[in-house]
Formats: structure tokens, sequence, C-alpha cells
């Protein structure tokens, strides 16, 4: 998925084009790409896609509509183990980090496993520990302090400035009605950045170029020529056909060789044609210009300094769920890249620094994206007993840590394992699941086993109680995130570590 | 809101003793309160429950004001022993706060009849969930 966009982004910088975009890398995302295991895997994919695609040719030899598209797919492939191999030589944090050193990136993170923070309102201490772990692991990675932050979900509360704060982040980005909802109310909505009580710029979200993305009925990925996402070979080919490139025993799963276009939400769904597509990216990404130029100068003639349009879109967004968004994007970017161009693209730290005249300060509000902008994705019905379990595992590491001010050894390691099943176990990706009902059972069963573990160790260690140290070495080499954690980020006394210390 | 509570079996009981002879038939309850602007609970309703540990969705209420509930026991003769105490919680508001419910770009008043003639209007609400909605995050 992220190939592809460095693709981009590496033609762009080699053309001299002079974009500026933010991206945030979450911890996660980080230790994925650097962990050895993971890339060797990946290698073994490619080899099987390409395979796959192979095979694909072969088997739609004849056919004026779908062997053109598996020869698309395999020359994607084959581009991709270039990229991989030898452009980017598998490292494809180097690769982010060489956009940020020629300035056309600025790289920000998120809290360490993406946890919901919101809903821990309760545990000021499970707040703070993920936005600092988060912090540490991007500077492990990236060499350096991160001065944004991607609140996961969007999700604000006030304690959550508190822990930006303390641990030294300048900027974040806040969901439309955070920023208009915010007290006393911002004087240009979302469309100027403004200060929090705790000194923490806020960008807001504009909402116009979400939903000309995002809306599944006004969204440019929502259009009949674009490919569909979920008509895969994976799911469409003969059991026979299929089986050798299968994983995991033979499950069938989506390979990414996709032949129909979105066509229409009900009946036939007709062969993908890239032609056709390719024109409606270009109509798509004029008009994605056109309506920015309209906004910029609607904005203009009442705002007494340049309006800013905070667009943000999950990565995973171009290429993967809308396998045209790349060329969408870098046509928008070619576009307001042009010296010429009304509408230009910036970055935060641009912003940071052009911001001579003041902020506006003021108190946003709980706010968060999402269904009805309140929480309500990560907390009903079916997900809300996570909580009670979450709650009392931070109150519970909270207790242990101020018992064990410097504890070594054994003891050492069994209480960074605790937090790391902590933090897993907080992820907001296990609730999110549960409540879209997509791979429930398998939400479920992260979440209790890092719950159960966690408790494991905690009763362990509050009773002094002796602990296989082979059970120990699994749960660790089962999770391999954060290696340098320290369990006293759970200490009150635990300082947060300002930027550029 | 969403409300989850755990009690002790001997905290239970012990209640029931304060209570004296109307202890045995108490019940457990959820009693919610409203934060009032000078920081005082005021009750609003009861909502029964059963069991000593449970979870409960509570539909409410009006918007921009603060809540609380107490998890207790009430007799049929109305006392009531608190044995737990949420945190206070906040319900969303309904528009800006200290403006009208639509905010305005560009809110300098100078501005506004300027902004309205060129539609600049904007209603920040709550996001209606649609079904086709990609609004996944």
């Amino acid at each position: 998925m992220y190939l592809p966009l460095l693709d981009l982004f590496h033609r762009l910088r080699a053309e001299r084009v002079s974009f500026r975009i933010a991206l945030s890398l979450s911890p996660t995302l980080l230790s994925m790409l650097a962990d050895p295991l993971l890339k060797s895997r990946y290698e073994f994919h490619l080899e099987n896609l390409i395979r796959l695609s192979d095979s694909e040719c072969r088997r739609t030899i004849g056919s004026p509509v779908f062997a053109p598209l598996a020869r698309m797919y395999r020359e994607r492939f084959l581009l991709c183990r270039d990229l991989w191999r030898n452009r980017f030589r598998t490292d494809l944090i180097g690769a982010f980090r060489s956009f940020e050193q020629t300035g056309h990136m600025e790289l920000i993170t998120t809290a360490a496993t993406h946890g919901f923070l919101p809903l821990m309102e309760v545990s000021p201490e499970a707040i703070r520990a993920q936005v600092e772990v988060g912090c540490r692991a991007f500077e492990e990675f990236v060499g350096r302090r991160p001065d944004g932050f991607w609140l996961p979900e969007c999700g604000y509360i006030p304690a959550v400035d508190q822990a930006l704060a303390r641990c030294g982040i300048r900027y974040t980005f806040l969901e439309t009605h955070g920023i208009a909802h915010a007290d006393p109310a911002p004087p240009f909505g979302p469309y100027a950045p403004i200060q929090s009580p705790g000194g923490v710029v806020l960008f807001g979200r504009d909402p116009e170029t979400a939903r000309q993305v995002w809306s599944g009925v006004e969204g440019y990925p929502g259009d009949s020529w674009y490919r569909d996402f979920y008509r895969d070979i994976g799911f469409d080919l003969d059991e026979e056909a299929i089986r050798p490139f299968l994983y995991h025993g033979g499950i069938r799963t989506a390979t990414g060789m996709k032949y129909y276009r979105i066509t229409s939400a009900v009946g036939q769904k007709e062969p993908y044609d890239p032609g056709q597509a390719q024109r409606r990216v270009q109509e798509h990404a004029d008009h994605f210009a056109a309506e920015r130029l309209r906004q910029a100068r609607q904005l203009s003639q009442v705002m007494r300094q340049p309006p800013l349009i905070v667009a943000m879109y999950d990565a995973e967004l171009f290429g993967h769920w809308w396998f045209e968004g790349i060329p969408w994007l870098e046509l928008v970017i070619r576009d307001m890249s042009r010296p010429e161009s009304p509408v230009r693209l910036t970055a935060p730290a641009d912003i940071l620094r052009a911001a001579t005249a003041g902020l506006h300060r003021a108190s946003p509000h709980l706010s968060t994206w999402g269904l009805r902008g309140y929480n309500e994705m990560w907390l009903q019905e079916s997900n809300a007993s996570f909580y009670r379990h979450l709650h009392q595992a931070s109150r519970r590491m909270k207790e242990v840590a101020a018992a064990f001010p410097s504890a070594d050894g054994l003891t050492r390691r069994l209480l960074n394992q605790a937090v790391r099943e902590l933090l897993l176990a907080q992820s907001s990706d296990w609730a999110f699941i549960v409540a879209e009902k997509t791979a429930e059972d398998y939400a479920r069963w992260r979440f209790n086993r890092h719950i159960s573990r966690f408790t494991r160790i905690i009763e362990c260690v509050s009773r002094h109680e002796p602990i296989d140290e082979e059970w120990l070495k699994q749960a660790e080499k089962e999770t391999p995130i954060f290696p340098s954690i320290d369990y006293r980020i759970y200490r009150e006394d635990h300082p947060g570590t300002p930027a550029g210390s | 809101m969403y409300c989850y509570w755990e009690l002790r079996p001997e905290t239970v009981e012990a209640a029931r003793r304060k209570l004296g002879a109307d202890g045995g038939k108490g019940i457990l309850v959820l009693r919610v309160y409203r934060l009032t602007p000078e920081g005082s609970l005021e009750w609003k309703f009861d909502v029964e429950i059963s069991g000593q540990t449970g979870e409960r969705f509570i539909p409410i209420f009006p918007a921009g004001e603060s809540w609380s509930v107490e998890v207790g026991l009430r007799t049929p003769s109305s006392k009531f022993i608190p044995l737990a105490r949420s945190n206070v919680s906040q319900t969303p508001p309904a528009g800006p706060i200290g403006e009208e419910a639509s905010i305005w770009v560009g809110l300098q008043p100078e501005h506004r009849a300027s902004a309205s003639g060129l539609g600049l209007k904007m209603r920040i609400g709550w996001r209606e969930h649609s079904p086709g909605s990609l609004w996944g995050k």
C-alpha cells in the first residue's frame, strides 16, 4: 500500500515538483515496517502475487476484456517488487525520512497503539502513556521527537491537551466541531488554527474536502467507473484455480486482483475499464481544484488572513480502498504545486512559522470523527464491555508502578510486558472491528488475550508469586513492539519528555 | 450515557444493615443527577438495576449539560444510600458556544452581511450516519 504512494512522491520530487504534505507514521506501522519477519513475509507475498498474476495472464489469454486487466496487475506487482528491492531497498521508513529531509514532507506520529483517548478520561496516566510511548517510538525510528501528533479517530478531550503539552507536542488536528464548538468560539471556524489552553496549536478539519472524498454518496471514490474494492479473484475464481495462491490452509481472501468496476449499488458488476476510470480521475481532480479555489476566494473575502483548508485522509484510502486515489492525488498535487496556483499546498510547520500575529486561544470541545461525532463508534452496545476492563487495568498498572519505583530483573521485564499488553488492549481497532462486525471474533480474542496476560502478570507481581519465565518469553516474542518500553511511564512522577530534549 | 458498576457483596450488605428494618427490601438503582451551573447535583430520576455487577446505556438528554450518576440502595420509603459515584459526563452542545446555531466563517460582525450574501453560513452539527456513507472512521 505504501509503495505506490512512495513511488508517487519519488517521481514528483525527481521532477522538482515543490509539494508539501504532512504524514502521520504510527508507532505500530513503524514497528511493522522495520520488523524482519514481516519484511520476509512481504517478499514471499510479492512473489506469490507475481505468480498469481502470471497464472491469470495465462488463464485470461484470448479475453479482450480480462487479459489487459491481468497484465495491468502483473505490471503493478513487478513494479512493487522493483520499488521494494531496488529503489527503497526494503527500508520504507528511510524513504519517508528522505522526503522530510528534502522538505517535501512533515512526519508526525500518533498514540502508541492508536488507543481511543477520550474514553481513557478516568485514567489520565493511560492517556499520557499512549502519547509518550508513541512519541518515543517515533523518536527511535525517525531520529527526532515529533512536533505534530495525530489524535486516534480525531478523539479530543481536555485531558488530551495536557498530555500533548507535557510531551512537547506543538500541534494536532481536530474534527470540525471540536473547533467550531470551542469556547470562546473561534472567529474563523476551522479555517484558521487556534491555540489550546495547554499551548498546543489545533488545526480543524475542513468539512468540504472531507465530504468530497469520504462520502459514499457524493464522494469521488464511489464513482461507478472506479474499480470495485470487494469483487476480488480471491473469492471469484474456482477453488482449483485460486488454491495454490492462498495462505493459511486455503482460506479464501482478497488478493488485490479485482476485475470489476463499481457500476451501481445493486445488480451485475461490469468489467473495469482503466481508460474510463482515468478520465474520471482527471475530472475529479479538476473538480477538487476548482472547489478549493472557490472556497478560498469566498473565505478570503471575509477573513483578514489567508484561509487554511485542512484536508485529512487515511493513507490507506489511496491505492487500497480507492484504487484510483493515487493518480487523483498526483493530479491534485501537480495542480496546486504550480507556481501560479492561487491555492498552495502547505504543512503545519509552515503555518506555525507564519502565525506571527498570534493565534486565537480557546478550549476545544470533546469531539471525534465517525458516527455522529461523539465517541459513538467506539462506545456502543456491542463493544462497551471493553471499557470496564481497560479502566480497571489502567488503575492496577498505576498502583503497581507506584509500588515498584525501580524494579529490576525479571520483575522489571514483567512490568514492562504488562504495560505492553495494556497498550495493545487499548487499541481502538478492537472496538471498531466489533462495532463493524468485520472480524469480530478475532478482535475479541485479541482483546481478551492482552487483558488476561496483563492480569496474570499483575496478580503475580503484586503477590510476589513466581511466574514461568518461558511463559514471559513467549509473550515477549509474540509482542515485539516497543522493545525499550519502561513501565514507570505509569508512575505519577514520570516526566514527559519535551521536544528537543 | 454509558454506565458500568461493580459492587462488593459486603458493601451492599453493610448498606442494608445501615438502613435498618427497611434495608432488606431495598433495591439497587442508578440515581441520575444533573450538575447545576452552580456546581451542585440536582436529582433527576432513578433507573432500577439488578445485579451487583452490570452496565446500562441511559438515553439522555438535553444538549450542553453535565451529568453524574450514583449507584446505591433505595428503600420502599425512598431512603437512599449511595455506594459509588461516577465521574461527571457532558452531553454535546447544540451549537457553537456563545453564538447562534450556525457559525459564520469570518465571524466579525461587519462581515456577516457579505458572508451571508456569499452563502458562507455553515451549519456545524452532528453528522448523521447514512448506511451508504464511507464515514467508517
